[in-house]
């Protein structure tokens, strides 16, 4: 939490006659109650805050606005489950999340096989041919039918 | 800063980020699973083939509450009562298909290009800035993926296990299509336009996400390039800040962060419209599981759909009770003529009565009022006939590919 700490002092600075307090390093500073107050005037609110992030740029013609985004996008980090699990997360987790594969319905051995394929050769997955068996063993396992 | 939760997440719920991707890899090596920490709302899909329980995620930069089907590269499915709640899908609940992982988070609206290219008497490369300045269109169209619905198919095939939330209606305001060719003038001898986006594989020699138009398509002046959704810039993930929009075709077409227009003299043979999204070249896409030696094209135009919004599975009706229902449809390619009901077993059907027309390529709602039986379950059908007089078939259609589902849906009821 060192850079907004800084920067509230930075600020608390430019106000010119308010600022009596010294600023040590942050890692030794102290909250006093006029930080705190003046943190809390300073603060954008929530809503300005989600509305306005900081030098985003936007571009404007004829009424319609643009704004520049930057979002961050959620991984769970769900691995695949249980005994022989390893071969299937250390290929397949690089492009794609456990989740859709859990989520398929149950398929013969000979269409999982297909699918391990179509990643390698078309999608090209760079899944070491000696780890093709267990994974096409994992998921006829997990998800197989006869 | 070892653990601090992303804003607005409980710190029980917060999610590794991307950016700490290889950080849950090296988890994955060690053998240890990292599931979410969280209690999470389930809920539960009518999928024959299974697994039916899918989470509820807030957690999607841009997004409310949508069906958690996979979370990197992201597929979001629309929780299915959002349908009930107008003909437009609201943008924070409009379903999000990636293909591939490589998603830009940041644009730069100022620095954003986008290139026309190609068979063509000039090289454009267009600033949102006059993008925005050009001409303005506007049409309400239904974007649905080409395996929505993917689920329902029986006996089950691979690929996202859509129930019917992979479809959104929207306003989408932009340019049209022919304009932008128009400004870079198309050469004599283009026979088609192929167009891709930001987004991209990880793996060096995937193939990147390609899609074209015959050239007379790309100019009719209904496809376009859309810079808003409903009236505001489109969320991130739904293809901000361009995205093609081809009213009555499916929604593989409608690429995603624009940012690349190639007129083509020759037909575009790239993997994902020689290879994938094809479909046999049979009534309703239909073949037989096994089927092989058929014809395919690449998957085109939309087929007539429609859906009950108000009840679902399982509900239950009084006997002999007088029951409003209701719901949506789209004609597909086209306008909504009628929609039909039936209680029957599609003995017998009841016109019902048409909602505000937003155009041909748009959802459309109807109602109408059904009497319950006085005894027994029964199943609510309903029937999309479009202005060329196509109706939805009342068999379901099979495909490898799990494509252009546009059955006959049915609600069954319970009278209690």
């Amino acid at each position: 939490m060192a850079l907004p700490r800084i920067a509230i002092s930075c600020a608390f600075l430019a106000l010119g006659g308010l600022a009596f307090a010294v600023v040590g390093p942050p890692e030794h500073h102290q909250w006093s109650a006029a930080d705190r107050f003046l943190a809390a005037a300073i603060a954008p609110t929530p809503a300005q805050a989600a509305a306005s992030p900081p030098a985003l740029t936007s571009v404007t013609a004829d009424d319609v606005t643009l704004r520049s985004v930057a979002v961050d996008l959620p991984d769970r980090g769900v691995t695949f489950p249980g005994p022989g699990s390893d071969a299937v997360n250390n290929n397949c987790l690089t492009c794609h999340s456990a989740g859709m594969v859990l989520n398929q319905p149950e398929m013969s051995r000979t269409v999982w096989q297909g699918e391990v394929e179509k990643m390698i050769g078309t999608y090209k997955a760079p899944i070491a041919q000696g780890d093709v068996g267990a994974i096409v063993d994992y998921l006829a396992n997990l998800k197989g039918v006869n | 800063m070892t653990s601090v939760a992303l804003p607005g997440m409980s710190p029980l719920c917060a999610l590794t980020s991307r950016r700490s991707f290889l950080g849950h890899a090296g988890l994955a090596a060690l053998g240890l699973a990292a599931a979410p920490a969280c209690a999470e709302t389930i809920i539960k899909l009518p999928l024959p083939g299974g697994p039916q329980s899918r989470p509820i995620t807030t957690d999607f930069p841009q997004k409310g509450a949508m069906i958690l089907q996979r979370s990197r590269p992201p597929l979001l499915e629309t929780p299915f009562e959002v349908f009930d709640k107008g003909i437009f899908t609201p943008n924070d609940q409009f379903f999000v298909r990636w293909h591939w992982a490589d998603v830009p988070t940041e644009i730069d609206v100022q620095k954003y290009r986008l290139a026309v290219r190609g068979n063509v008497n000039q090289v454009l490369s267009l600033p949102l800035q006059d993008i925005l300045g050009m001409p303005r269109m506007e049409i309400a169209a239904v974007n649905q993926c080409s395996g929505n619905s993917r689920g329902l198919f029986a006996p089950p095939v691979a690929g996202a296990q859509w129930a019917n939330g992979a479809m959104g209606n929207a306003r989408w305001t932009g340019v049209r299509l022919k304009d932008v060719l128009d400004r870079a003038g198309v050469k004599a001898g283009a026979v088609a336009v192929r167009f891709s986006g930001l987004d991209d594989a990880l793996i060096e020699g995937a193939p990147k996400l390609m899609k074209s138009l015959d050239i007379d398509h790309a100019r009719d002046g209904e496809v376009m390039i859309a810079y808003q959704m409903s009236g505001e810039q489109l969320p991130l993930l739904n293809g901000f800040p361009l995205r093609l929009i081809v009213p009555g075709w499916y929604s593989t077409y409608w690429v995603k962060m624009l940012s690349d227009i190639e007129v083509l003299s020759a037909p575009d043979d790239n993997y994902w419209m020689k290879t994938a999204y094809r479909i046999p070249d049979t009534p309703h896409a239909s073949v037989t599981p096994g089927q092989t030696g058929y014809k395919t094209v690449p998957i085109n135009r939309m087929a007539p759909r429609s859906f009950v919004t108000n009840l679902k599975d399982g509900d239950k009706v009084s006997p002999g009770a007088t029951v409003p229902v209701r719901g949506i449809a789209f004609g597909g390619d086209r306008g909504v003529k009628t929609v039909d009901v039936s209680i029957d077993g599609a003995a017998n059907w009841s016109a019902t009565e048409l909602g505000s027309d937003a155009g041909p390529y748009s959802f459309r709602q109807w109602r109408a009022q059904i009497m319950a039986p006085t005894s027994g379950d029964f199943s609510l059908m309903s029937r999309c006939t479009n202005t060329a007089d196509v109706s939805q078939p009342p068999d379901p259609n099979w495909n490898p590919g799990g494509f252009m589902r546009n059955v006959v849906e049915k609600v069954r009821l319970t009278v209690a």
